[in-house]
């Protein structure tokens, strides 16, 4: 099969996962457009997750591949998929707890780094000069998030929606080409919703597309002109929030009806 | 009700900053100015560490009495033995039992090279044994890029056994059965033996390699071997090259820890395969977990404990009478001293889990912030008075209380002060606030969760009436109490239905029938680890729910959930009030709080600043924690 062409950040065909007798997705479709902030939606266990690690190559597709401004990325290992300027940030923030923040964060440039014992050993002025320059980058990101004064604060320390902001901050620090964000408005209130808001506004700035998966509907709905409903496995749809969100069966099966009171 | 005092204080407490924070955060952008800014400080500040450290050094080595010189250079080849050992296990992760085998292939290597003419000249065969260890090290490396723990240690175990079978059979083969010689260590022509120009030139090579460890662990691969042992899979996700740092710690590691054997094969001038038992390799670990995994100074005083206690007992028994204790002690020695390992390895696992160097500097942490922040429950303004009188049960007491309630970090960050809180009896009690205004400490610190860390707590917590502030999470839950937490609410090895199980001896299948439950009946067998996020906190709802607690407290139930899921979780906690449980949340989402709950607190910089009804609660919740943008 050929693979699509160098202008689409990232095209996902005939995705398909299994995992023993479960269908985690069931032949997914989509493509991201340039400078795009494309939304996924869907019930919990409906598969957004699996189809982020998927691409970012954490898990490997059972069918159907991933192509990253025309290249074939699926079957990759990870590093060499986000060497190659995927970015992504977790859903779960439980690793990583003997970090401190600024630390966590410079982790984003790893991929690029070019470090190796030998260098940091015998190129010892050149390394230090390498790695007060990435801190100072990192610091600058922390900044524009609102973090840096938590710059030397213990990852685990700090509270779900803190980490998440970081976490993002990390993935920004790798300048990536494409960016894939995991609920990163959970366990945050409003206003630091629109910290968030504002970190993938400035993501979109640069012109980097943005695959953000959140069950904030309002949210998803301001960031995204174009969403991806999936359930179960399977591919609803693809559409504008309005559109998709007035669905029965979306409703169903994601929004359902808050009683008003 | 917030006096001026309030919000200093609220400030100060806020968790989301340490009170270090800001000041080392900028460090970067330059210091304040003063004497320390001053150009030439700031040129030797980095050197002064070294300095000292040698200048004790040539102190020591000058003054100590021969013997203690004697025990001193084993100390110091230890040192660096452990620190080599430490980039694989106490930064990596990687556990490694072929400490001792690699000390062989460096002591063997030395023993043979220094009988060449040509190869002996000083620093050759030590420098030799480094890059034989380091080739070594790349082929244990190759195991460990597939196994994990006990099996990877298993692996680096199998060289261990090659290792001595080969020195065996050399000592056999060229008749030196008791052990290869090893001319002394010469510089020009000046000679080393175990003494104090040894000791000198033992710290130098310390020095050397505290150096080059510390070069590669303060910068990426430092941090890229921390990733990894904390998790490869994410590791990997976010870019790094698993497999490529693993091999160069094995490397570093390897070679260094060869150095050290070839630098014990020039000390004790023989090299003997009786030496490197297992035994020997688990000493190296030992050190490291007494005096701290993961830091060098914690591998340095390991080995000053682990060297010198079979010395201090040798003491000891000439102390003792010879007949009687003095006599068995003195025939019984190895396995009293080895015995005395296992006992010191237990008392600091026990009641210094990192180690004797992180337990000791944390301490002094503490003590420098001991009397910085006091909490003050004297001058603060009486909230009895202003408190809404809740108590309907008039004499029954609520389920649970909260009285002045202070809860301070080792930082000296406090994350609740003075806060008091009350849970009748049925009712749905939510605490809203945003991140960092103490909720989550609250919750910890009832459930006894807080306890056991570094923390201090004050005030009362009563459960029924029964004070449990400071009880362990086990004696709560005894006393009916269950919380769901924000992390860490699975055990990720489990299968969903052993977590059902856990949860109760009779029929788990009724609360599967829920609605939108019914999801993680299909996932029974599957370990919760693999769970997505919200079916993870379906599970942990599920089996809270299940355990029929009197008290159910959840931090945070709309975490990662579907906006249906929500709704369906609200109603479920609602038919579980009905059925008589009384329920504390925690939450962000004050929507979906202010919907359930009977009763609402609003948090902010750990004190309680507003409470009432939902709908008396609804504008000023969502004035101070939802100004939308
Ligand atoms: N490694 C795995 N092994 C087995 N099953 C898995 C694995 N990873 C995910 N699953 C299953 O695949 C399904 C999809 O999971 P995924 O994490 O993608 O859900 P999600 O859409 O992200 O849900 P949520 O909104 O709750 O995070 C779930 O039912 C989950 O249990
Ligand atoms: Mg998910």
């Amino acid at each position: 099969m050929s693979t699509t062409d160098q202008e689409t950040p990232l095209a996902v065909r005939g995705a398909l996962l299994r995992f023993g007798g479960i269908l985690a997705l069931n032949d997914v479709n989509f493509d991201v457009e340039p400078g795009e902030t494309f939304g996924i939606i869907g019930p919990n266990g409906a598969g957004k997750t699996a189809l982020l690690n998927c691409v970012s190559g954490v898990y490997r597709l059972t069918e159907g591949n991933v192509d990253f401004f025309g290249e074939r990325i699926s079957g990759l290992p990870p590093h060499r998929i986000s060497a190659k300027g995927l970015g992504r940030t977790f859903q779960n923030m439980e690793h990583f707890r003997r970090f401190k923040v600024l630390e966590y964060v410079m982790l984003g440039r790893m991929h690029e780094a070019r470090a190796s014992v030998f260098a940091s050993v015998f190129a010892w002025p050149y390394m230090e000069r390498l790695e007060r320059e990435e801190r100072s980058l990192a610091m600058e990101l922390l900044e524009e998030l609102g973090l840096a004064h938590l710059a030397q604060a213990k990852l685990s320390d700090l509270p779900y929606g803190v980490q998440k902001r970081v976490d993002i901050a990390r993935a920004l620090l790798g300048r990536p080409k494409v960016l894939l964000l995991d609920e990163p408005t959970s366990g945050t209130i409003t206003q630091e919703r629109t910290e968030v808001s504002r970190a993938i506004d400035m993501v979109s700035a640069r012109g980097v597309p943005t695959v953000l998966v959140d069950h904030d509907v309002d949210f998803v709905s301001r960031h995204c002109a174009r969403v991806l409903v999936l359930s179960y496995g399977k591919q609803v749809g693809v559409g504008s929030p309005a559109e998709m969100l007035a669905r029965p069966d979306v409703i169903e099966t994601f929004l359902g009806t808050p009683a008003t009171s | 009700m917030t006096t001026g005092e309030n919000t200093l204080e609220g400030q100060a407490t806020n968790v989301e900053v340490p009170p270090e924070a800001p000041a080392s955060g900028a460090s970067t952008a330059g210091r304040p100015s003063g004497l320390r800014s001053s150009k030439g400080y700031r040129l030797l500040a980095p050197f002064l560490p070294w300095l000292a450290g040698a200048l004790a050094l040539v102190v020591f080595a000058n003054t100590a009495s021969p013997y203690v010189l004697l025990i001193s250079g084993t100390v110091l080849i230890y040192a660096i033995s452990a620190i080599g050992l430490n980039v694989v296990m106490g930064q990596a992760g990687l556990v490694s039992i072929g400490n001792a085998a690699l000390m062989a292939v460096g002591a063997y290597t030395t023993a043979i090279l220094a009988k060449e003419e040509s190869w002996s000249a000083f620093p050759l065969p030590i420098i030799i044994s480094g890059v034989i260890g380091g080739l070594l090290g790349l082929l244990i490396a190759l195991p460990a890029l597939r196994l994990r723990g006990i099996y990877l240690a298993l692996a680096t175990l199998a060289l261990q056994f090659f290792v001595v079978f080969a020195g065996d059979r050399y000592q056999a083969e060229s008749g030196l059965l008791s052990g290869v010689p090893v001319p002394p260590l010469s510089i020009g022509d000046r000679y080393f033996v175990p003494g104090r120009d040894f000791v000198l030139l033992l710290g130098a090579f310390l020095g050397l390699t505290i150096l080059v460890v510390r070069a590669m662990s303060r910068h990426a691969p430092g941090r890229m071997w921390t990733a990894i042992s904390e998790s490869e899979l994410a590791a990997t996700a976010i870019g790094v090259n698993a497999a490529r740092w693993k091999l160069a710690a094995f490397v570093v590691s390897s070679a260094i820890i060869a150095v050290s054997g070839s630098l014990f094969a020039y000390y004790n001038q023989i090299v003997s395969a009786e030496t490197f038992t297992i035994e020997f390799a688990v000493v190296f670990i030992i050190i490291l977990i007494l005096g701290g995994m993961g830091t060098m100074s914690g591998a340095i005083v390991g080995s000053v404990i682990v060297v010198s206690l079979p010395y201090v007992l040798t003491r000891l028994t000439g102390t003792l009478p010879s007949d009687g204790i003095g006599e068995w002690l003195s025939n019984n020695i190895f396995y009293v001293n080895n015995g005395l390992y296992g006992l010191l390895v237990l008392v600091v696992l026990l009641y210094m889990p990192q180690g004797v160097v992180p337990s000791v500097t944390g301490l002094a942490r503490r003590l420098a912030h001991r009397g910085a922040d006091q909490p003050r429950s004297s001058d603060r303004p009486a909230r009895s008075a202003a408190r809404p009188a809740v108590a309907k049960g008039d004499d029954k007491p609520a389920v649970l209380e909260v009285e002045d309630l202070d809860v301070m970090y080792e930082t000296g960050a406090r994350a609740v002060s003075g806060l008091h809180l009350r849970v009748e009896a049925n009712a749905i009690v939510a605490v809203l606030g945003r991140n960092g205004a103490g909720k989550t400490s609250t919750l910890r610190a009832v459930s006894g969760f807080l306890g056991t860390e570094q923390v201090r707590l004050r005030g009362h917590i009563r459960l029924e009436g029964k004070d449990v502030l400071g009880s362990s999470p086990g004696r709560t839950a005894a006393a009916g109490l269950v919380l769901v937490p924000e992390r860490d609410k699975v055990f990720p090895s489990l299968t969903v239905e052993e977590h059902l199980r856990l949860a109760t001896s009779g029929d788990y299948r009724p609360v599967l029938e829920k609605p939108h439950f019914h999801r993680l009946r299909e996932r029974l067998d599957q370990p919760a680890g693999l769970l997505s996020g919200g079916e993870r906190q379906l599970l942990a709802l599920a089996t809270a729910a299940m355990l029929k607690p009197r008290l159910l407290m959840v931090d945070e139930f709309t975490l990662g959930l579907a906006p249906v899921m929500i709704q369906e979780v609200a109603r479920v906690i609602r038919g579980l009030r009905d059925e008589g449980m009384t329920v504390l949340l925690v939450e962000q989402n004050a929507a979906a709080a202010l919907e359930l709950a009977d009763h609402v607190y609003l948090m902010e910089g750990g004190e309680v600043v507003a409470e009432g009804t939902p709908a008396e609660m609804a504008d000023r919740v969502t004035m101070t924690s939802e100004v939308t943008s």
